[in-house]
């Protein structure tokens, strides 16, 4: 929390070109988190749409891929592998905190970000999960502000998701609805191009 | 006691030079002598402060994803808070505008373990090396940087690898 202050406190003080007046960005992205026990992962195509000002840009997000839960990259191959899709869709906001100006006509930025969202998994088995999720963030772009306000985000998000109680095998077949007590993290990584 | 020393840390880099201070993030990934070799992600935000003749203090917040390997796979997560210094080792001028550095660090810190359904608290020690590059531009600073630290707690001794970027201003 210090360290947020300190990074508000010192960018608040300082002249930066802001943002532009909209947020269309599409890009590809991965995700890692857990799932009933299990570590789950895949891959996700994105897109951004919404409106910025100042240092401030608020967005919904649209994501689309694959989960894998015994066969991601974290998760050596293990004998019982599931698949299948996921779907998320949330809101975000993005605060710009540092920029650095190499270039009159080009930026090198730093942005802390937040968001919040809804999960839905598909497992090949036809388990279903419904999750909300919670999340902050950091992010680091380059972006032309003279042409467009072209940018290339890399955007790396910590997600809690409620964890769920009950195993794979139980909710085969139903629909597992999120439950517990405990918070579970996860990581989503995204890389974007913006106009 | 953590808390109050990021939160002086804090105050003072509010009333030094503003062109001292850094601030960025960092993703790592490496092992750690938790139970066995557990496998460590994390996520954390640094704010460096300059002291004086190239020493710099240096705080850290990082949430790491915690795995180990196995049938049934183990996992967990935790909270790092850390207090260190850095100085610069060697550094060179290759264009008027980019530097190269190899930086020291060294430093103490706390963990938060969840894992295996109990929570425990580490203290830990570490050290390492940071080489990268600072882009220059008015009293702006950008650096990239990939690091390796040593981690000591009380189990043994741990890897980490870092990829650091920090705006200075």
């Amino acid at each position: 929390m210090a360290i947020v202050i300190c990074t508000a406190g010192a960018a608040a003080a300082d002249p930066l070109v802001p943002n532009g007046h909209l947020v269309l960005a599409a890009g590809v992205g991965s995700h890692v988190s857990r799932v009933a026990t299990r570590t789950e992962g895949g891959v996700d195509g994105l897109v951004q749409l919404g409106f910025a000002s100042g240092r401030w840009q608020i967005f919904v997000e649209g994501k689309a891929g694959t989960t894998g839960i015994g066969n991601t990259a974290t998760t050596p191959a293990l004998e019982m592998a599931i698949d299948g899709s996921r779907l998320r869709g949330g809101a975000e906001v993005r605060w710009l905190a540092r920029q650095f100006t190499p270039e009159p006509d080009c930026l090198i930025e730093m942005s802390l970000a937040a968001t919040v969202g809804i999960e839905r998994y598909a497992f090949e088995d036809h388990t279903r999960i419904v999750r909300p999720d919670l999340g902050v963030g950091v992010g680091w772009d380059i972006r032309a502000a003279k042409v467009h306000d072209l940018t290339t985000r890399m955007e790396v998000l910590l997600l809690f998701t409620p964890d769920e109680r009950t195993g794979l095998v139980a909710c085969r077949g139903a629909t597992c609805d999120a439950g517990g007590s405990n918070l579970s993290g996860g990581f989503e990584f995204g890389f974007v191009f913006g106009w | 006691m953590v808390t109050r020393a990021l939160l002086a840390l804090c105050l003072f880099a509010g009333v030094a030079s503003a062109d001292d201070q850094r601030v960025g993030w960092d993703f790592d990934l490496g092992i750690l002598p938790l139970d066995h070799r557990t496998f460590a992600y994390g996520v954390g935000l640094e704010l460096e402060q300059h002291l004086a003749h190239g020493w710099y203090a240096t705080t850290a917040y990082r949430w790491m994803w915690l795995e180990r390997s196995g049938d049934p796979e183990q996992f967990g997560d935790g909270h790092h808070l850390e207090l260190g210094l850095r100085r610069t080792f060697a550094s060179t001028m290759i264009l008027p505008q980019i530097r190269l550095f190899v930086d020291g660090e060294a430093g103490v810190g706390a963990d938060l373990i969840t894992a295996d359904a109990r929570s425990r608290a580490l203290p830990e020690a570490y050290a390492g090396l940071r080489a990268g590059y600072t882009l220059l531009r008015n009293h702006q600073t950008f650096a990239f940087d990939l690091g390796l630290r040593a981690v000591a707690i009380d189990r043994g001794v741990g890897t980490l690898f870092a990829i650091a970027m920090r705006w200075g201003d």
